[in-house]
């Protein structure tokens, strides 16, 4: 577990249909999932460890997700949680994380977008407190504490905010990242605006990462959100 | 609440009307032992004058003029104890003095033997009786300073004393028992300014008196008791409400993606798309309506509220909206005062903030241009030098479903009414002015508010 990329994933949904649909997605993205219908059934298996990402509904009969989570984190479990809710207004997505839970994502949600974030759960979980001084992917370079960014060895001029975004798109580097996640972690959002803010921001840092180079690097996956690609021609590390 | 002062607390005008009470019923007292004393006294004096009066007239009968005038003598030279002072007068038919210690014939007729109290010359009064001896002689005996005024004296200075021990015995014990019945009031009245800061669950200890202030905490209990199960109960009547709306359209999206698998047909794709657009617009819609209800439930709740760094979000905010600006060709500026600090949910103030820049640049033609200004207070603004909002529209934008005519992008209309609630939540208000051109939306504390 953890050390090739198949991730296992305990999920803990009362809705059969919602489960199956669920599994459904996260098998067919090469994820393993082990199922459970109740809090109590989840409780347990939980309690036996081997999940790279535990999936929790929040609203649970007699067992709610955030009730499983506490007892969790009680009972020494440190896999990374992410809730699922039919609530999904911000004060529910705060309270939340507040309350040990590691992401949240609300009902409904886009198939790619669960499986986006169930990834970078398990990368953040795998990588540790570890982060690497210089993050390389394709021909693309970051470097975290200098703050500076190169492609092909050319120096990228980005803003703070822009070299954020960059880093945290590195950071899941061949991976999708939802808007949401970028509102999050990059201008600590948990709510979406109304406008396009997050597109015209990715747009602009999309220009100075691909403009003078003769292929795309950033790609925008269709109502989701973006991934890093490596550029064509290049070889993958 | 600052505490009423001695006149107007309930307390104070309680302890101030025994204190009068007490005041005046020992007076009225005092005046009642007076009036006794001085009647007892009267009679008394009566008694003495009249025999020693008819002893007087039957020492004139038996002994004559001679034998009366001596024994007049006799009397005034007997010193009396008790200070009481005897008068005598012994006259002819003229006044003219033939015995006696008076100087001059009182004002009492002798014919009648009228009694009564006469002023002496030294001001002194006696009370005297007068009576006619014989055709030629009359003769009047008085007494003055008899005990009863040394008694009244004395009686006045006991009441004085036992007024003064009656007052301060009242006022004190008013004043504990004041304070005492003000602290369990005030137990009271805490807990409404507790409940009214947030401490919802805050309830008065149980009063074992048994009385109507025990009545009173416990009909204050009873009814946070209702209010607390129905904040709650809204609570979760609107989770259940977003959790049984949810559910199903979030089964309805994946029917949707399954059939978009399973078709090539574009026409048809971009059918089911646009379906699964209108289910977030469904799930977008019902959430700002969740989100304005419970924010305006909250209105003076101040749980889960911290000192935010209003600057740092308007800061973050300003960059992340700074791009988008430039891309719809709009000026964007940001004025903010460093260290501008504020009690609230970070989240909901980020809400506000970025709420009010959306409504601007929806509104705000290609060309224009926008300023978010944040300074201590705290205050607020956002103004943009678009169309502007006519002045009947701008308590009317703050309303549900309201939007305006050249709006750029959808939206349900409840972008403003969620800041109007947040603001509202956080005892800041939210009103909009005429910034001559545009619009300037402006947030401070409710109580500058013109």
């Amino acid at each position: 577990m953890g050390q090739s990329d198949q991730i296992s994933v305990l999920l803990v949904e009362d809705d059969d249909a919602a489960r199956a649909n669920i599994a459904a997605i996260l098998t067919s993205a090469g994820i393993d999932v082990e199922q459970a219908a109740d809090g109590a059934i989840g409780l347990h298996r939980a309690g036996g460890g081997g999940h790279d990402v535990i999936i929790l509904d929040r609203m649970l009969p007699h067992l709610s997700g955030i009730d499983i989570v506490t007892r969790l984190r009680v009972a020494g479990v440190g896999a990374p949680v992410l809730m699922l809710s039919a609530l999904g207004r911000s004060e529910h997505r705060v309270e939340g994380l507040e309350s040990g839970v590691d992401d949240y994502l609300a009902k409904p949600f886009e198939p790619d977008e669960l499986v986006a974030r169930v990834r970078a759960l398990w990368r953040r979980a795998n990588r540790g407190g570890n982060h690497d001084p210089v993050l390389l992917f394709g021909d693309l370079e970051c470097h975290v504490k200098a703050r500076t960014a190169f492609r092909q060895g050319r120096h990228l001029p980005l803003s703070p905010k822009e070299f954020e975004l960059f880093r945290y798109l590195m950071d899941h580097a061949g991976e999708v990242v939802t808007r949401e996640m970028l509102l999050r972690h990059v201008w600590k959002l948990s709510f979406d605006p109304q406008t396009n803010v997050v597109d015209v921001n990715v747009g602009r840092l999309r220009r100075k990462l691909e403009e003078g180079f003769d292929s795309p690097v950033l790609e925008t996956v269709w109502g989701t959100g973006y991934r890093l690609i490596a550029s064509a021609g290049s070889v993958l590390a | 609440m600052p505490r009423p002062g001695l006149f107007r607390s309930v307390f104070g005008r309680v302890t101030l009307s025994a204190l009068l009470v007490s005041l005046l019923s020992t007076l009225a007292l005092f005046l009642v032992v007076q009036k006794i004393v001085e009647d007892d006294g009267r009679a008394m004096l009566a008694r003495e004058v009249d025999t020693d009066l008819a002893g007087l007239a039957d020492i004139y009968v038996s002994g004559g003029d001679a034998e009366l005038k001596d024994r007049i003598g006799d009397r005034l030279a007997v010193n009396r104890e008790d200070g009481e002072r005897s008068w005598y007068m012994l006259a002819d038919a003229n006044g003219r003095r033939l015995a006696g210690n008076l100087d001059q014939w009182p004002s009492i007729a002798p014919e009648v033997s009228e009694a009564r109290f006469a002023t002496l010359p030294d001001g002194d009064r006696m009370f005297a009786r007068a009576t006619q001896l014989g055709p030629g002689t009359r003769l009047v005996v008085g007494r003055s300073n008899y005990r009863g005024e040394a008694l009244l004296t004395r009686l006045a200075v006991a009441f004085s004393i036992a007024g003064a021990g009656i007052a301060l015995l009242s006022l004190v014990a008013g004043h504990f028992a004041a304070r005492r019945l003000r602290a369990r009031v005030g137990v009271v009245n805490a807990i409404f300014d507790a409940v009214r800061a947030g401490r919802i669950g805050a309830r008065a200890p149980g009063a074992g008196d048994g009385d109507e202030l025990a009545e009173l905490a416990a009909n204050t209990n009873a009814m946070l008791n209702q209010l607390e199960r129905l904040v709650e109960a809204q609570r979760a009547v609107s989770d259940q409400t977003a959790h049984e709306i949810r559910t199903p359209l979030m089964h309805l999206d994946t029917r949707i993606l399954k059939a978009m698998e399973s078709t090539t047909d574009e026409a048809l794709l971009r059918t089911l798309e646009q379906s699964r657009g209108e289910i977030r617009g469904v799930v977008r819609l019902l959430d700002s309506l969740l989100d304005i209800a419970i924010t305006q439930a909250m209105r003076g709740d101040l749980r889960g509220l911290a000192i935010v760094d209003l600057s740092d979000i308007a800061e973050s905010l300003a960059d992340l909206y700074g791009a988008s600006a430039e891309e719809l060709g709009i000026g964007f500026h940001a004025r903010i005062t460093p260290g501008v600090h504020f009690r609230a949910d970070p989240m909901q103030m980020t809400r506000i903030m970025s709420n009010l820049l959306d409504n601007a640049f929806k509104y705000v033609p290609s060309g224009g241009s926008v300023l978010l200004e944040l300074s201590p207070g705290p205050r607020i603004t956002v103004q943009d030098d678009g169309p502007g909002i006519p002045p009947v529209d701008r308590e009317r934008v703050f309303d549900r479903y309201v939007r305006l005519d050249g709006a750029r992008g959808g939206g349900h209309g409840l972008g403003l009414s969620l800041a109007r609630a947040i603001a509202e939540r956080h005892a800041l208000s939210l009103h909009v002015e005429d910034a001559a051109p545009g619009a300037r939306f402006v947030i401070q504390p409710e109580d500058r508010d013109d």
